[in-house]
């Protein structure tokens, strides 16, 4: 049993929220701890947010995500056809306080979802996919 | 790969006894611990509280850091930091399922709705109930969207506070005044009114003739904002009684 639920949003941080509610929504039919679900928004805030900061330049398209949600996992997936940057591995750059994150995002990401795989082979754009199991994790 | 020479002589000098390199280290990495604690704002902890507990697992990865194992020492530190906080949020109530939360959030906001909409003589805006219920915008939206969009609770559920007289989930949610139709057939209110007693009809005459707040008549009356409003609903709810009946006979 497995559904899909697909979200496009326009390339800007105001339409984030939107990407967490869709979340809350599935967390109503998809048993998870509030811990999961915060997990998930966090990671899917963060990949959109890097697409939204930096896949596009002058020209702010789309991000599309979809979520495939098994009983037991679910799997998010975020696509940019921006020609910017991808997704950075963090560097040392984020120890300066400033607004610098480099890469700081994805290793948030890899730390609160099971796997994460970025996908730049079809550049433009980049495709993050990303998975957490809901069931038999200790968080 | 990378060259982190200074981190890696300030790591051997630890190790060989230095406690001073360990507050080095640990004092050149905090602003990663802050941004890290920062995306997790909006849980309802105090971000200082945050970034000590993320600091704790900064300390916890100096300790296990392995420099032979050829990962960047952030690369490894963040998911330690990471870590430590989410425990701090598991040893907290965050274990619980969503839909249970969303309904005590639901609830709450319920409540708080109630009495922001007799305080304020209208219907309070989400970030007048986020700033009621100290919580964020979009969880008050959350709260309000998925659970009701979600639940299969019947409206005119009893709400099961413990208190007979809570009412139901529909009463809650700033349903229109049942009164407000009936207002126009003069002489169907004149019947209703004569089903109330004098408090009771004073109260239903200061709120909906004179346009009083729910708080305010508390005020003239001498009476709490709850007991007007637990007044209120039963006045109305003896008028419309008394009204179908009335209105039956004369056949509107």
């Amino acid at each position: 049993m497995s559904s899909t639920v697909r979200l496009t949003i326009p390339a800007k941080a105001e339409y984030l929220a939107l990407t967490r509610l869709v979340l809350t929504g599935i967390a109503m039919e998809v048993p998870m701890s509030e811990i999961a679900l915060a997990d998930l928004k966090l990671a899917v805030t963060e990949v959109c947010g890097n697409a939204v900061q930096h896949a596009y330049m002058d020209d702010p398209g789309v991000v599309r995500i979809v979520f495939d949600v098994e009983r037991e996992a679910i799997e998010v997936s975020v696509e940019d056809e921006g020609a910017g940057p991808g997704f950075p591995e963090i560097d040392e750059s984020v120890l300066i306080d400033g607004p610098s994150e480099s890469g700081m995002g994805l290793a948030i990401v890899r730390a609160v979802m099971d796997d994460v795989v970025i996908d730049e082979e079809s550049r433009p754009g980049t495709v993050v996919r990303m998975r957490k199991q809901l069931v038999g994790q200790a968080f | 790969m990378t060259a982190e020479p200074a981190l890696l002589q300030q790591l051997e000098a630890y190790r060989a006894g230095d406690e001073s390199a360990r507050e080095q280290i640990v004092e050149q990495y905090m602003p990663l611990v802050r941004k890290i604690a920062s995306r997790y704002a909006g849980r309802g902890e105090p971000l200082e509280d945050l970034v000590q507990v993320g600091s704790i697992g900064l300390v916890l990865a100096i300790e296990r850091f392995d420099v032979d194992r050829g990962v960047k020492f952030t690369t490894y530190a963040v998911p330690t930091i990471v870590g430590e906080i989410q425990r701090h949020f598991r040893d907290r109530a965050w274990a619980v399922h969503v839909p249970r939360r969303m309904k005590e959030l639901s609830l709450r906001l319920a409540r708080t709705i109630e009495s922001a909409t007799a305080d304020l003589g209208r219907a309070p805006t989400i970030a007048e109930l986020a700033a009621d219920t100290g919580l964020e915008d979009e969880e008050v939206v959350e709260a309000l969207e998925t659970y009701n969009a979600y639940s299969t609770r019947s409206l005119s559920q009893p709400l099961g506070l413990g208190d007979s007289e809570d009412g139901t989930v529909e009463d809650l949610f700033g349903a229109p005044e049942p009164g407000y139709d009936e207002v126009e057939h003069g002489a169907l209110l004149e019947t209703g009114l004569a089903a109330l007693d004098e408090r009771e009809r004073e109260i239903v005459e200061l709120r909906f003739f004179e346009g009083l707040t729910q708080s305010e008549i508390a005020a003239r009356v001498g009476i709490s904002q709850m007991h007007v409003s637990r007044l209120l609903r039963r006045s109305l709810a003896t008028m419309r009684g008394r009204l179908e009946g009335a209105a039956t006979e004369q056949g509107l």
